[in-house]
């Protein structure tokens, strides 16, 4: 069990170092995708809320750290996108890909217009339909894109810690 | 019933809740992210400075490893060329050290005053120095003759008083064998006798006795040497530190010599013969006035003129 949250949490700060540390690795045409909201919709998806809320905290921090943004400014946002989706997956069916790729748009979309609306309450000068339709859409739509790959990796990743750990207990 | 059975179905919502609040003051209240990036600058670097440190010392024992295995014919070679690159430096870095001594010195002579240029001066460098009297490495075989002026840059150090064939003694402005003729930079006052005397004791001062007490002297005046001297006039040798009246018709100042002896690396000495001004020609009315006009002056004498004027 210690081995499944230690490998989330290594996974969750590596994802937060690529997107914030390395971004010209996933960068197309200066659009990035968010990881970190990726993570949250996986967890959210397939561990329920909380899972996807402390996902939210910890990629939150980093990001928040990393782009010298005030504290809990995407925190608030991921933990938010966490707790909707969360709550949503019991009642979805979120098998097929097209449908995770769609949930995580939806989820960019809500995750992007809650970041921008706390940013243009901090500084009501910019220009808040700008900015969401020229970063957070096509942000979103990259997002949406990575997803199935993303999502595969985690699975991937999860399964293999789940064998182990079932073999610890076991012995 | 258990009371974490009953907060189960709302304890995601709860965390939510507060995760939401915070967040919500840390907004509001602007809080920085400075702490916490030091905080994981911090950590970073202790949990990566053993695994850079094991990686650096891992890499080097492997690359000694594989030098000493596969390439120690090299490894000789390169030692002995960088010996012999040693040896050419050490022995370049000698040459240059003495040439940098030639030019300081060379330095210093073109940082004399302008008129000090025209002086034919011999340069010595100081042997030993004991009781206001200095040992230079310069003698009679370098032309250099008893009551000869010595100075430096900053003024006057003192004058040659016995010499051999390669060295020879200055009594400095410390020792009380030192007479220079000496006067007032700002009104050309000098003192009756026209010298000053070092009073030779651990004050290491200089007194210039009988000023007439009508004179006006001031403490900082500045002392430099006359035309009756053996030096060439205007050079510094002190400033006034203290005036002394004794109630009688003359008064007394003490001079603080410019130059420190016991600071000195090396001196000049003035080889050109410097002649006194002759009685003559003086024309000093404030000496002039003074001479007593029963007083003669012998013609052809070798007695200088400080010794004319004494009291």
């Amino acid at each position: 069990m210690y081995i499944d949250y230690i490998i989330w949490f290594i996974i969750v700060l590596t994802m937060s170092v690529i997107q914030t540390g390395w971004p010209e690795v996933l960068q197309i045409q200066g659009v990035v995708p968010d990881l970190g909201l990726i993570m949250v919709i996986f967890f959210a998806l397939f561990y329920g809320e909380e899972r996807a809320m402390f996902t939210g905290i910890l990629a939150g921090i980093y990001q928040d750290i990393a782009s010298n943004t005030s504290l809990g400014h995407h925190i608030l946002c991921l933990v938010i996108t966490g707790f909707i989706f969360g709550k949503l997956s019991s009642r979805l069916l979120s098998e097929h890909p097209a449908i995770k790729s769609g949930l995580v748009f939806m989820g960019a979309l809500l995750h992007g217009l809650l970041f921008n609306v706390i940013t243009y309450l901090q500084d009501p000068y910019t220009n808040f339909f700008y900015v969401l339709f020229v970063n957070t859409v096509p942000s979103a739509f990259y997002s949406a894109l990575m997803t199935p790959i993303i999502f595969w990796l985690l699975h991937h990743v999860f399964r293999l810690s789940e064998i182990k750990t079932f073999k610890v207990i076991n012995k | 019933m258990n009371t974490s059975d009953i907060s189960h179905p709302y304890r995601s919502t709860i965390i939510f809740l507060v995760i939401c609040l915070i967040c919500i003051l840390s907004l509001l209240t602007e809080t920085s992210t400075e702490p916490l990036k030091r905080i994981f600058k911090q950590g970073f670097y202790l949990i990566t400075y053993p695994i850079v440190n094991t990686k650096m010392y891992v890499s080097n024992f492997f690359d000694y490893v594989v030098e000493a295995v596969f390439e120690p014919d090299y490894l000789r070679t390169e030692n002995k060329t960088l010996k012999e690159e040693l040896m050419r430096l050490r022995l370049a870095l000698l040459d240059r050290t003495e040439k940098n001594c030639q030019l300081q010195q060379k330095l210093k002579i073109s940082a004399l005053p302008k008129e000090w240029k025209n002086l034919t001066l011999v340069h010595a460098n100081i042997l030993e120095i004991y009781q206001g009297a200095l040992r230079i490495n310069r003698g009679t075989n370098d032309g250099i003759r008893a009551y000869q002026g010595v100075i430096v840059p900053e003024g006057v150090v003192g004058l040659i008083i016995d010499t051999s064939p390669f060295s020879s003694v200055v009594a400095t402005l410390h020792h009380r064998e030192c007479r220079i003729g000496a006067m007032v930079q700002r009104n050309r006052l000098r003192a009756y006798d026209g010298v000053i005397y070092p009073s030779g004791d651990f004050r290491k001062i200089c007194t210039m006795n009988y000023i007439d007490i009508y004179d006006q002297i001031r403490v900082g005046d500045i002392i430099v040497t006359s035309p009756e001297s053996i030096f060439p006039p205007g050079l510094p040798i002190g400033t006034i530190q203290s005036i002394h009246e004794s109630g009688t018709l003359w008064k007394s100042a003490d001079i603080l010599p410019i130059v420190d002896p016991y600071r000195l690396d090396d001196v000049y000495i003035i080889i050109d013969n410097i002649e006194p001004l002759d009685i003559t020609e003086i024309d000093n009315m404030h000496v002039s006035s003074q001479l007593n006009t029963d007083i003669k002056i012998p013609e052809n004498t070798d007695t200088t003129i400080q010794e004319l004027l004494a009291p």
